[in-house]
């Protein structure tokens, strides 16, 4: 992200969940600040679900430790079950610690990005730039459903002959000495 | 095997922030920044109230400490750094990060290491009333010695078991 880059977030629609009512407050003021005018807050998981079956949103930014139900749930059943419209979202993960038995269920839930906490201005929106112009296909399969996790295809570990499409093209492109992402992928298939 | 779908999806923050025009990301930042201004003060509440509640439960003096819960030490630990941007640059969010470090390990391995806890008790303290004065190097090199204490106390599964 260049300071010169413009963004116009008027019209996107975003969802705040936390259940702490200061970082809601900070989260809030950071986006004012970004010019977002539209946005709700949330305080549980249980309100957020309420307001995403009955809302389109395009932007969820919620807590990860909530104490009845956390964000990556939200995130799952986001993913599984919420009206079409929200479904492909992105979402972001707010987080100040990530517990030893949570780290898996952080990286498989479904979420775009994890921002750490405190909220700091400039890498939420660093991030906000970064989910927007994401080129990761999502990926939808029995045990996952969200933005593809891998975040650079070195292609098949060595000495395995890879399953999918693009790994012969990855291994080439790796012996080249160079990485492949998913957009220099989709250029390449053009 | 499962069947595997791909797909591209076209999200409306993409084709807002990519059709341009708006503000600036500097001019964002700016605006962002002064927003947060008066939210400094009321963070600075919250971490001395939740510095003073672990300190009043958890810390050397507490006696009823062991009938405490580690989960609490945890929550309060995370609403520092939740508040941490009441004390910028003083390190306190680290240390309290450290802090929930500890005692989720302690959770998962079923064991209180008091002196631990004490050690990250106190470095809160110096960091919320010392650690904006400190040098970088020396705020560093506090951290840097509570990292190795939580790993070594409780990282390291062969840690007395001190209830």
């Amino acid at each position: 992200m260049l300071d010169s880059d413009k963004l116009n977030l008027e019209r996107i629609n975003f969802l705040l969940v936390d259940d702490n009512p200061q970082a809601l407050i900070i989260a809030a003021s950071v986006l004012a600040g970004f010019g977002v005018r539209n946005y709700h807050k949330c305080g549980s998981v249980k309100e957020a679900r309420e307001y995403l079956s009955t809302n389109a949103i395009d932007f969820l930014p919620t807590d990860a430790h909530m104490p009845e139900e956390d964000g990556y749930s939200l995130v799952r059943w986001l993913r599984r079950s919420a009206p079409e419209a929200n479904r492909f979202i992105p979402v972001v993960v707010v987080t100040g610690h990530t517990r030893q038995s949570q780290v898996l269920e952080a990286r498989d839930c479904g979420v775009n990005a994890i921002v750490a906490k405190p909220l700091i201005p400039r890498i939420l929106l660093e991030r906000i730039f970064w989910v927007a112009n994401d080129q990761r296909k999502f990926i939808e399969c029995d045990n996952y459903i969200g933005p593809d996790r891998r975040l650079r295809n070195l292609g098949a570990p060595e000495g395995v002959q890879g399953r999918r499409a693009e790994d012969a093209r990855a291994s080439a492109a790796a012996a080249e000495g160079h990485d492949v992402d998913s957009g220099d992928l989709k250029r390449g298939a053009g | 095997m499962s069947s595997v779908r791909k797909f591209r999806v076209k999200t409306k923050l993409a084709t807002e922030v990519l059709k341009g025009g708006g503000i600036t990301a500097s001019e964002a930042l700016k605006r962002a920044d002064a927003g947060l201004e008066p939210l400094r003060e009321p963070c600075l509440v919250t971490v001395d109230r939740c510095l003073s509640e672990i300190d009043k439960r958890f810390g050397v003096a507490a006696s009823g400490r062991s009938q405490e819960e580690f989960e609490d030490l945890y929550v309060l630990s995370s609403e520092i750094i939740d508040s941490s941007l009441g004390l910028p640059n003083s390190g306190i969010e680290h240390a309290a990060r450290a802090l929930c470090d500890l005692a989720d390990l302690s959770l998962e391995k079923g064991i209180r290491d008091w002196q631990a806890v004490d050690v990250h008790i106190e470095t809160l303290k110096l960091l919320r009333f010392r650690g904006q004065a400190f040098s970088q190097e020396q705020r560093q090199a506090v951290l840097d010695g509570l990292k190795k204490v939580t790993l070594k106390r409780v990282g390291d599964s062969s840690a007395p078991s001190a209830a």
